[in-house]
């Protein structure tokens, strides 16, 4: 089948686009564009065309996921199909008018191939081809797995199958391993087992401990039978020993209660409230007497006290009065100070006044006083003079000064020569700088030479016998590293796999022994009846009884020989039947000798391979060393080699670049010193001609720095000249301001005199400020007297009037006689006689309080002496006496006869409640008939009796609870039950394991087997095939593929034209790339040759194929498609030249865009 | 009057084939015997039945731990208690049990001769209960005959162990017939030692409960035993009463619409929920599930047999582990492609096809495998024996039908590997 046309209808990021692919003798069709133009989309097109949109494409941005569609024209042997392919879930196969067509339209096409099998057979991509390649050399010892591989498209067969053995390997294997899930299970089992061991309880072990605790119960039921027995006795005795004394002060109590007769009863307090009350009415008695006499003499003080009372009524007034004097006591002495302080500024302002020739009397001269305003004028000219004056002083200097500086400036800048450096120079200067110190440089390269040398022949030295030049070793092919690691495990394998099979071998050799010897120990040590002796005794026994029927012996002589051959052929069954356990053994264990000779056998076989399998691998190995020049050598040396061999080479590396380092130093130095010398003499400095390069650095170094300085200052000079100038204006304008300003001062100072009346002498500065200091003073003066006038003087006057008034008045209204007496003596006089009113008041009111309180207290008195009267009063009507003194004797034999009444009664109830239940009368008569003396003694006795009995009863209570406790482990639990689940739990898993082994190990062994037969089968003509396109592919560099059937695997390898044999690892990427790529369309030709074709999608092959192989590519591909359409897509334009240069310049190039 | 019947108790007995994994409920299903029988106690209490019949098997019989028939007796004791009399008949396993003969029973439980049968009378209810227990493990006779004639006046119960017309998943003890115990005249058989629930209505109405609670794959669905009522006109109405604390359930799972392993596993976690949805009791679930159907993901599946059963332990997880118990995922399912298809392909995976199928006559090769095979064959225990069944076939030498069974897999797994 071949694709004629393909439509991309609505798909990806086309739309109605055609690719028309015509059939010609190469059907060949080269699709090429850069990236995103779409050849992804075509190679996938082509899959989903044929056998169905994924139902999740991710092609469905531009156009609707449901409306993707596809088109082709199919050219079959003899047919052809125009269809389209939908997306639909139902018929997607529908004519170009959308007419459904059947979805087994296609089959005739097709040839039963489905989508994973044309991808892997007929697509082939950049990516499948590394993959390719790199199982090539994964698989590099298994012949078998990279022709199958090649030829299926599978890249991972060894891994299916290494999995597989690994999922084996950790299910099961002989050797135990808790990691393995078999022996997970195992001693989960293992565990359980010992679990149910320690928890199954069986019956006979409970009957025993049931009858062990019954047996413990009788006898405790026994011991306590008798224990209550002496607990009888006990309390019989005890009863009497603890009653006795009780009975004996009961029979004493009535004796002496018949001996007090008749008796009148008090209460019971009787007693206590007589002579209560007596001691009650002798104090109440003395009290009420004390409360009488305090009453009469409060009564008598109270009535000799006199109050003042209208001293009283104006007592506030008095008060204040008092109050008010006390302050105006100082006023007339302060009025007269007051005054002379007022009299004295008056004086001072005056003599002032004189100085300015003013009026010396107060009223004229506080006329004279100019006002406020004028003084401050004054004094503000008077402040301004001196700061005019000093700034147009000052500002004249300051103009002088700058012109001589502006001068001196002039003539600096005028000395100073300008200097020039050629930027050539200065370029010459940083480069030969940088060499200064070339010359220890240089010396340090010269050593690091000396040390590269050593080190290069020490590290050729650690070559041992396998030293050759550098050259030598550089060229050498040895094994990589890591394939020297895959060696070298793989021997540990091989060498454990034999140690492993020699330890299996032994101890399989040791059971047969072990089998042996108990064989022999089962005969010696049993006699074992065999069935041939049984038969000869019944034989035996038989014939001695025929010949007793058949009268050939007499029952006398026959019957002692017939009882023998009975006893005989009895034993016989006997031990027969005995021994049948033994015959048994013996069976078992000879049927186990023959199984493990079997495998002793086996293991000796396994054995033996495996120490060849090791043999061969070290042949291998010293044939490889041969070949790659390391003859002899141990395999775990070769790592170290390798190293070794490196380090050689990079030492080499390490000596040349030093080398190269000395000689670039020294060209640099002699290049530089030459160029700074030709660059002084250009600027006219004269050098030595052989000065060093050090010298030649400093000489122009120094020049460039003084060139550099006189710019410098030169520089600075002009800016400051600059600056000198423009200062100067400034200063000129600045003295002309400060005279007009002097000017207007003058001109104001005059009219302020005038306006402050000061006319006279002010015509200097320092006159005016001292008048203008003196009229202030003046001021100051008469306004503070005119202060103490109003404040002071005037206030305290008032005062002094205020208070005469006042105690004019209270003494008018209280004693007329006291007007004759000043204010003071008056208010003095008042305040005296208001105190004594006031104290004889307090004393009044404070024994009418006590007097009150007295009365209270004595009629309290009086009701206590007649509660006490009223206490006795019934007491002396009972017993018909007046007096308590005659009371007291009946109320005594009254209480005597109640004590009497209670201790009875008390000894009645000791007997009865002590008397553990018996009656009144039968306490008495066992009482009465008691041995009290005799009853401690049998009362020990008792005791002992009885402790016995509780530490036997003690000991078998322990005996039963211990039997109980054993009887009660035995309580249903379900341990035991819960062990064997856990038991069939761990028998599950490992069965889950052994049956998962069973299926993976299976699996593992038939792969093995079958890719073994296929390289059997299959190797000849699919290598003669990919024999011939590898060499194509190649452009002759080799020219077969062989196969080494010395070597155990079979290793695959390919002859070089000059017939050297390279093996897979020896070859490059590329290379097994192309040996992938031969042996894949190998397989495809041979494919070819028995089903079908269809179309060959390559997808950019060649992207590590340099121009002349990837043109055999296209070459090999020629001839591919003279069998199939061969589909190629690819982004490298340069090869369509190529592709027109193999198939001639009609063949189909489509280009996207 | 109403009472229970069960049998085939088998206390203590395991259940088989479950391999425990994390956050599996296994303290519950140790004791899912114990816990059933429990429940039945339970339920007669509850139902106020006058009487208990246990129609054989209450042991398990290789079961040898007393404490086994102390809880029994324990049980039993919360019958009487309850005033709740039990009659039981021993049955083969409990013929193997020493506790048959040594177990002290409380005084509410009647058991049945061995030697010959045995009619207990329960006056107050005008109840004939008729029975014979095994003497022996192994009675292959009929009982049937021996047993006593029906007494006039009362309901007639008969009480039997035994495999009823040869009845093929249990030994053939005490052989009978339907019609023969119809004809006996009794009004009802209280059958046991076959597990699986039966009613025949008849002259008599003959019933064997099932067994008590499941106990492998075999014993699927609702296990339990009957109520049994019986109006005065002696008609006999049976109910199921299901007291199994767990129920055995098989679910098979078509694969075919599926591609991939991951959606293998999510078809087998929309089974399981419906499954629970469907179990309305909280009762936990042990499910097999057997994934079947033609299917793309057969390859992957075979190889990645283990990592499915992790992803539907994932599922059952997301289910609630309380809820659920995977006893194994079963795998049947088939290649998409045929033999036919893969030799059409003429590649390399048609030449493996026909070299593996020559392998099944290879005997260099089956000798190596079976080399491989024995050794972990004879490594493993004896019980462990016939729960591999491919350990049957290796001992057998039928290492061709081994690899028969492994070929297609294999082959679809080296398919869906690129």
């Amino acid at each position: 089948m071949r694709i004629k046309t393909l439509q991309l209808l609505k798909y990806g990021k086309f739309t109605d686009a055609h690719v028309v692919l015509p059939k010609a003798q190469h059907d060949f069709h080269f699709i090429v564009g850069p990236n995103e133009a779409g050849k992804s989309t075509i190679r996938q097109a082509i899959g989903e065309l044929l056998f169905g949109i994924n139902p999740r494409s991710p092609l469905g941005f531009l156009h609707a996921q449901s409306e993707l569609r596809l088109g082709a024209t199919l050219q079959g042997a003899s047919t052809e199909l125009e269809f389209h392919r939908t997306k639909a879930t139902k018929s997607p196969l529908r004519t170009p008018d959308d007419a459904k067509l059947p979805e087994s339209a296609l089959a005739p096409f097709l040839g039963g191939a489905d989508r994973s099998f044309f991808l892997q057979m007929f697509g082939l991509g950049h990516q499948e081809l590394i993959r390719g390649g790199q199982s090539i050399l994964d698989a590099s010892s298994d012949l078998g797995q990279v022709l199958f591989q090649s030829s299926a498209g599978i890249a991972r067969l060894g891994l299916i199958r290494d999995r597989l053995s690994e999922e084996a390997a950790s299910l099961w294997s002989p050797r135990k391993a808790n990691d393995r899930a078999y022996y997970i299970g195992q001693n989960m089992l293992d565990a359980a087992t010992e679990q149910l061991k320690e928890s199954v309880v069986r019956t006979k072990s409970w009957s025993e401990a049931h009858a062990a605790v019954t047996d413990a119960e009788d006898k405790l039921a026994a011991e306590q039978g008798r224990h209550r027995t002496l607990e009888a006795q006990r309390s019989g005795l005890e009863r009497i020993r603890r009653l006795a004394p009780v009975h004996a002060a009961l029979c004493a109590a009535q004796v002496e209660c018949e001996a007090l007769g008749a008796v009148l009863e008090f209460p019971g307090d009787s007693a206590t409230v007589c002579s209560s009350a007596q001691a009650g009415l002798a104090s109440a008695e003395a009290i009420q007497e004390l409360r009488d006499t305090e009453v009469q003499r409060l009564t008598t003080a109270l009535s000799a006290i006199v109050v003042d009372k209208p001293a009283l009524t104006l007592h506030r007034d008095i008060e204040a009065l008092d109050a008010t004097r006390q302050v105006c006591r100082n006023h007339p002495r302060d009025i007269l100070r007051r005054q002379d302080e007022v009299d004295s500024l008056v004086t001072e302002a005056t003599g002032a006044a004189a100085e300015l020739s003013w009026p010396t009397e107060e009223a004229a001269l506080r006329a004279m006083m100019p006002n406020a305003l004028a003084l401050k004028a004054v004094t503000k000219l008077v402040r301004d003079r001196g700061a005019l004056a000093v700034a147009a002083s000052t500002g004249a200097s300051a103009v002088r000064d700058k012109e001589d500086e502006v001068a001196a400036l002039v003539a600096e800048l005028a000395s100073i020569p300008e200097l020039a450096v050629s930027p050539e120079l200065r370029s010459a200067l940083e480069v030969a700088q940088s060499l200064r110190d070339t010359e220890a440089k240089q010396q340090r390269l010269a050593v690091a030479v000396g040390r590269a040398e050593a080190a290069l022949e020490r590290k050729l030295q650690a070559l041992g016998a396998w030293r050759h030049g550098v050259d030598a070793l550089r060229s050498m092919t040895p094994p990589t590293a890591a394939r020297v690691a895959r060696l070298i495990s793989d021997r540990q394998s091989l060498a454990l796999l034999g140690a492993s099979a020699s330890e299996q071998r032994d101890a399989a050799h040791e059971r047969v022994g072990a089998t042996k010897r108990e064989i022999e120990a089962c005969t010696q040590d049993r006699h074992l009846v065999t069935p041939a002796e049984v038969k000869n005794a019944r034989a035996g026994r038989d014939t001695a009884w025929r010949a007793i029927k058949g009268a050939e012996v007499s029952l006398a002589i026959g019957a002692p020989v017939l009882d023998a051959a009975l006893a005989r052929a009895d034993e016989l069954v006997d031990a027969q039947l005995g021994s049948v356990t033994g015959s048994t053994e013996l069976h078992s264990l000879q049927q186990r000798l023959a199984r493990e000779e079997d495998e002793s056998a086996h293991r000796l076989q396994v054995a033996q391979g495996k120490e060849r399998d090791l043999a061969a691998f070290d042949q291998a190995w010293a044939d490889l060393s041969k070949a790659c020049g390391l003859q002899g050598m141990h395999l775990e040396d070769v790592t170290a080699w390798l190293a070794h061999r490196a380090e050689a080479l990079l030492a080499e590396e390490a000596h040349l670049q030093a080398q190269g380092e000395r000689a670039a130093e020294q060209e640099a130095a002699r290049a530089a010193s030459r160029r700074l010398a030709d660059m002084l003499l250009a600027g006219r400095l004269m050098v030595e001609p052989d000065a060093g390069i050090g010298r030649l650095c400093g000489f122009a170094a120094a020049h460039i720095s003084d060139a550099e300085r006189a710019a410098a200052r030169r520089s600075a000079l002009a800016k400051q000249l600059t600056s000198a100038r423009a200062a100067l204006l400034g200063l000129g304008r600045a003295n002309a301001a400060a005279g007009d300003a002097l000017a207007a001062w003058k001109a104001q100072w005059a009219a302020a005199l005038a306006q402050a009346r000061l006319t006279g002498d002010t015509g200097t500065d320092s006159h005016a400020e001292a008048a203008v200091d003196i009229v202030m003073a003046i001021q100051d003066k008469l306004e503070k007297a005119r202060e103490v006038r109003r404040a002071r003087i005037d206030t305290m006057r008032a005062d002094l009037d205020a208070f005469a008034q006042d105690t004019r008045r209270i003494a008018a209204e209280l004693d007329a006689n006291l007007l004759g007496h000043n204010a003071d003596e008056i208010s003095a006089e008042l305040s005296r006689r208001l105190a004594t009113a006031l104290t004889a008041q307090a004393d009044a009111e404070r024994i009418e309080r006590e007097l009150q309180r007295a009365q209270t207290e004595a009629r309290q008195a009086l009701e206590a002496v007649q509660s006490v009267h009223a206490t006795l009063q019934p007491l002396l009507e009972r017993a018909l006496v007046r007096t308590p003194q005659e009371l007291e004797p009946l109320i005594a034999r009254s209480d005597r006869a109640r004590v009497l009444a209670d201790a009875i009664a008390r000894a009645r109830l000791a007997l009865v409640s002590g008397g553990d239940g018996l009656a009144l009368e039968a306490l008495f008569e066992e009482l009465v008939r008691a041995d009290v003396p005799a009853a401690q003694a049998a009362l020990s006795a008792v005791m002992t009796e009885l402790q016995e009995s509780v530490d036997a009863q003690s000991m078998l209570s322990t005996e039963l609870a211990a039997a109980r406790q054993r009887l009660a482990t035995i309580s249903g639990s379900a341990n035991a039950a819960i062990a064997e689940a856990k038991r069939q739990e761990a028998l599950a898993q490992m069965a889950d394991a052994s049956e998962r082994y069973v299926k993976v190990a299976t699996a593992a062994r038939l792969l093995r087997w079958a890719i073994d037969r296929y390289r059997d089968r299959k190797q000849g003509p699919m290598l003669a095939r990919a024999s011939a396109i590898f060499a194509q592919l190649t452009l002759g560099g080799f020219h077969k593929l062989t196969v080494d059937y010395d070597k155990q695997p079979l290793a695959l390898s390919a002859l070089r034209s000059g017939g050297t044999a390279v093996e897979i690892p020896g070859m490059s990427e590329g290379t097994r790339d192309q040996l992938y790529l031969a042996l894949r369309l190998a397989a495809l030709e041979l494919h070819l040759e028995q089903t079908d074709a269809l179309p060959f999608i390559a997808d950019d092959l060649f992207v590590n194929f340099d121009n002349a192989r990837a043109k055999a590519g296209l070459q090999a591909l020629a001839d591919l498609s003279q069998r199939t359409q061969v589909i190629f897509l690819s982004h490298h334009e340069h090869l369509v030249p190529m592709v027109r240069e193999v198939f001639g310049s009609g063949v189909n190039v489509v280009t996207l865009h | 009057m109403k009472f229970i019947h069960a049998a085939d108790i088998h206390i203590d007995s395991p259940l088989h084939g479950l391999s425990a994994y994390p956050d599996a409920p296994v303290g519950l299903l140790r004791s899912a015997t114990r816990d059933a029988f429990s429940a039945l106690v339970a339920a007669a209490i509850e139902e106020q039945v006058d009487f208990l019949i246990i129609a054989g098997d209450l042991y398990d019989g290789s079961w040898r731990d007393h404490n086994t028939g102390i809880f029994f007796c324990k049980e039993m004791g919360r019958l009487k208690r309850a005033g709740i009399p039990a009659y039981v008949l021993f049955g083969n396993h409990d013929a193997e049990s020493e506790m048959t003969r040594r177990l002290e029973l409380p005084d509410n439980v009647y058991t049945f001769p061995s030697r010959v049968a045995k009619a207990f009378k329960l006056e107050h209810l005008k109840v004939a209960l008729h029975g014979q227990s095994f003497k022996e493990k192994e009675v292959t006779t009929n009982l049937v005959p021996d047993y006593p004639a029906p007494d006039p006046g009362y309901f007639n119960i008969g009480v039997l162990h035994t495999a009823l017309e040869g009845n093929a998943a249990h030994a053939n003890y005490a052989p009978c017939t339907i019609a023969e115990l119809h004809a006996k005249g009794y009004h009802y058989w209280a059958l046991g030692h076959v597990h699986e629930h039966a009613v025949w209505h008849g002259a008599s109405t003959i019933v064997f409960p099932g067994n008590l609670q499941g106990r492998n794959i075999r014993e699927t669905g609702r296990r339990g035993a009957v109520l049994v009522c019986v109006d005065d006109d002696r008609n006999v109405r049976v109910e199921r009463l299901f007291v199994d604390v767990l129920r055995w359930e098989a679910v098979s799972v078509d694969a075919s619409g599926c591609a991939t392993l991951a959606e293998v596993a999510r078809a087998i976690g929309m089974a399981l929920e419906a499954l629970v949805a469907d179990s309305p009791n909280a009762a936990p679930i042990v499910v097999r599930v057997t994934v079947c159907g033609k299917s793309a993901a057969h390859g992957e599946l075979f190889g990645l047999e283990l990592q499915l059963r992790a992803e539907v332990l994932a599922q059952v997880a997301a289910i609630g582990n309380e809820r659920l118990w995977l006893e194994k995922v079963r795998l049947e399912t088939r290649p998409m492609a045929d033999r036919a298809s893969v030799a059409a392909r003429a590649d390399a995976i048609a030449d493996l096809q026909d070299l593996l199928e020559e392998a099944e006559t290879d005997p260099e090769f089956l000798q190596s495998l079976h080399d491989d095979l024995s050794a972990i064959m004879s490594k493993a225990p004896l019980e462990m024996q016939a729960m591999v069944p491919a350990f049957a076939a290796v001992r057998a030498g039928q290492l061709p039908e081994l690899v028969r069974q492994v070929r297609p897999g294999l082959l679809a797994h080296l398919m869906a590997a690129q």
